[in-house]
């Protein structure tokens, strides 16, 4: 695909404490290119997408972005290059709708972070209604949102989600993916967690996962035409 | 009635000094997740450097405020560096961090032992200023309007710092949660470390005054306002430095109409106060609402 390779993951491998989860992970995400990791409960999604932010460490193997070595970088220099993490939690309750965002460009010169936050609340009218209250009292499907706008404050190059439909009704679900096809392209890369197969319309790419190795990975087109896949994953979908 | 008024503007300037002392340990509760057992031992330490800047240099107590405030924020950060990055590393982190700063809270005790000598010290009067103030018709020692007016002072600076700064919003992300500040990219590191930096000055601000209101500095009295720091947070809510003011009044006011209507029973208080909170407010009286506000 194309040349310019954003992330390359070389042999991965992770864990926690003395148990290893993942082993020999490799993949590529071209810059610009969005991909869904699919897999089971307990298939290594949420530490896959830990270990590349750095919020766990890099058993071995190699982490590059932008063809710079990141495995042995701490997260806030990880985000500071441009790779934003939502987690399945993704705001701070207790804080502002506005404290979020201001938040999620933490480090910004002032005016350029004023700016941003501004942009986000314009794009988001139901957050923008009433900035002062806490992100805690905010719907699920409302808390994504405000989850994707504070990621999205830094304009980073790649932004990691771990399980962005996690209990969202299907209406919400459909609202997050039309949401994120707007940023989609252009200058951002998308590497989502998923077990919802909705996501896979926004997807160029797909990486399977299972026990912690890659099952089977390429093109969207190519990964949902295989038997063994479609059995597993769309039992009750037909492949378009 | 006299009596009553008396108690009652006493407890509040008391109630505001307990504010002080219990702020710096909630704050670094709602950021580390553990609790300073040697708080009340760098309190002790900052009505030292008060003392002996009076009684060796002849400097007014105060200017101790000011010079605790940098000392300790910067002793903070190096303690900070040298314990807590092995404490997360430990099986039991929280269990680890009792241990740990309980022997933090002995090793001070017996340094101050040996460097201060086993004995009371206590600052005169006058070494804070002449005399005494009128409140409302009441007359008070100047000490405690000035113990008093530092406890609100520090209150206020520390809501501005927290509610109105970006490293205080930085602050009370961490304190939301750490794990969802770390993939948020902040400095979750430097930010914890000025906190519990800010903790122990706000505890050797406390110090200053001590001599006053806590009738003297002694290297042996951090056990116990520790206790005191911990049941003024407890009352309050823990975790939620602001909601510190409350439980600070409260223990002030309950303080000192015990002194005046049932002064046997007074030492007490601190254990009485902890048992009835936690008994009929678990989570403090300004409860879950606040906690991590
Ligand atoms: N903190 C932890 N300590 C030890 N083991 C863990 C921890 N978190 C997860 N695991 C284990 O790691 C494996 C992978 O978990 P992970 O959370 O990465 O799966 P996942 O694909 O994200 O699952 P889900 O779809 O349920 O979110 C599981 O077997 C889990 O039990
Ligand atoms: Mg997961």
């Amino acid at each position: 695909m194309s040349s310019a390779a954003l992330l390359e993951v070389e042999g991965l491998a992770s864990g926690y404490g003395k148990l290893q989860i993942l082993s020999e992970i490799s993949f590529l995400l071209a810059a610009g290119q969005s991909t869904v990791l699919l897999g089971p409960n307990g298939a290594g999604k949420t530490t896959l997408l830990r270990t590349l932010v750095g919020l766990l460490p890099l058993w071995s193997g190699e982490i590059r972005y932008q063809g710079r070595e990141l495995g042995r970088l701490p997260p806030e220099v990880r985000v500071a290059l441009g790779i934003s993490f939502m987690s399945e939690l993704g705001v701070f309750p207790s804080l502002s709708i506005r404290e979020n965002l201001v938040l999620g460009g933490f480090g910004l010169p002032a005016h350029l972070l004023r700016r941003r936050v501004k942009e986000m609340l314009d794009l988001f009218p139901d957050l923008a209604s009433r900035p002062g209250a806490p992100a805690g009292s905010l719907s699920g499907g409302q808390r994504k949102m405000l989850g994707v706008a504070k990621a999205l404050v830094r304009q980073p190059k790649l932004l990691i989600m771990d399980e962005p439909s996690a209990g969202l009704s299907p209406l919400f679900v459909n609202k997050v993916i039309e949401l994120l096809r707007r940023f989609q392209g252009q200058e951002l890369a998308l590497l989502i967690a998923e077990q919802n197969v909705r996501f896979l319309d926004l997807a160029e790419q797909v990486i399977i996962l299972e026990g912690g190795r890659i099952q089977a990975a390429g093109p969207t087109g190519q990964v949902t035409a295989d038997d063994r896949v479609r059995r597993a994953y769309f039992s009750l979908d037909t492949p378009s | 009635m006299f009596l009553l008024e008396y108690a009652v503007l006493a407890g509040i300037l008391y109630g505001l000094y307990f504010s002080l002392i219990g702020i710096g340990l909630n704050l670094t509760f709602g950021v580390l997740k553990i609790v300073n057992l040697a708080h009340g031992d760098f309190l002790m330490l900052g009505g030292f450097l008060a003392y002996f800047l009076y009684s060796a240099l002849g400097l007014s107590p105060l200017w101790a405020v000011p010079i605790n405030l940098v000392l300790f924020v910067a002793l903070g950060g190096l303690l900070y560096a040298l314990l807590i990055p092995r404490l997360r590393q430990s099986r039991d982190p929280e269990m680890a961090s009792f241990i740990l700063f309980f022997g933090l809270s002995q090793a001070i005790e017996a340094l101050a032992i040996l460097a201060f000598g086993n004995n009371q010290r206590s600052l005169p009067a006058a070494a804070i200023g002449p005399g005494t103030i009128s409140l409302f018709g009441q007359v008070f020692p100047l000490s405690w309007a000035a113990a008093g007016a530092a406890g609100l002072l520090s209150v206020l600076l520390l809501y501005l710092y927290l509610y109105h700064t970006r490293l205080g919003q930085a602050t009370r992300a961490v304190m939301a949660s750490r794990e969802e500040a770390v993939a948020s990219g902040l400095s979750v590191g430097r930010i914890s470390a000025l906190a519990f930096g800010i903790g122990l000055a706000l505890a050797a601000i406390a110090g200053v005054f001590a001599p006053y209101l806590l009738g003297g500095i002694s290297p042996n009295m951090g056990v116990a306002v520790t206790t005191t720091s911990f049941t003024v947070i407890v009352i309050g809510a823990l975790g939620n430095p602001v909601g510190t003011v409350v439980g600070g009044l409260i223990y002030g006011l309950a303080l000192m109409l015990m002194e005046t209507y049932a002064s046997s029973w007074a030492t007490l208080l601190p254990y009485l106060l902890l048992v009835i909170t936690l008994l009929i407010w678990p989570s403090g009286l300004l409860g879950r609402r606040l906690r991590s506000a």
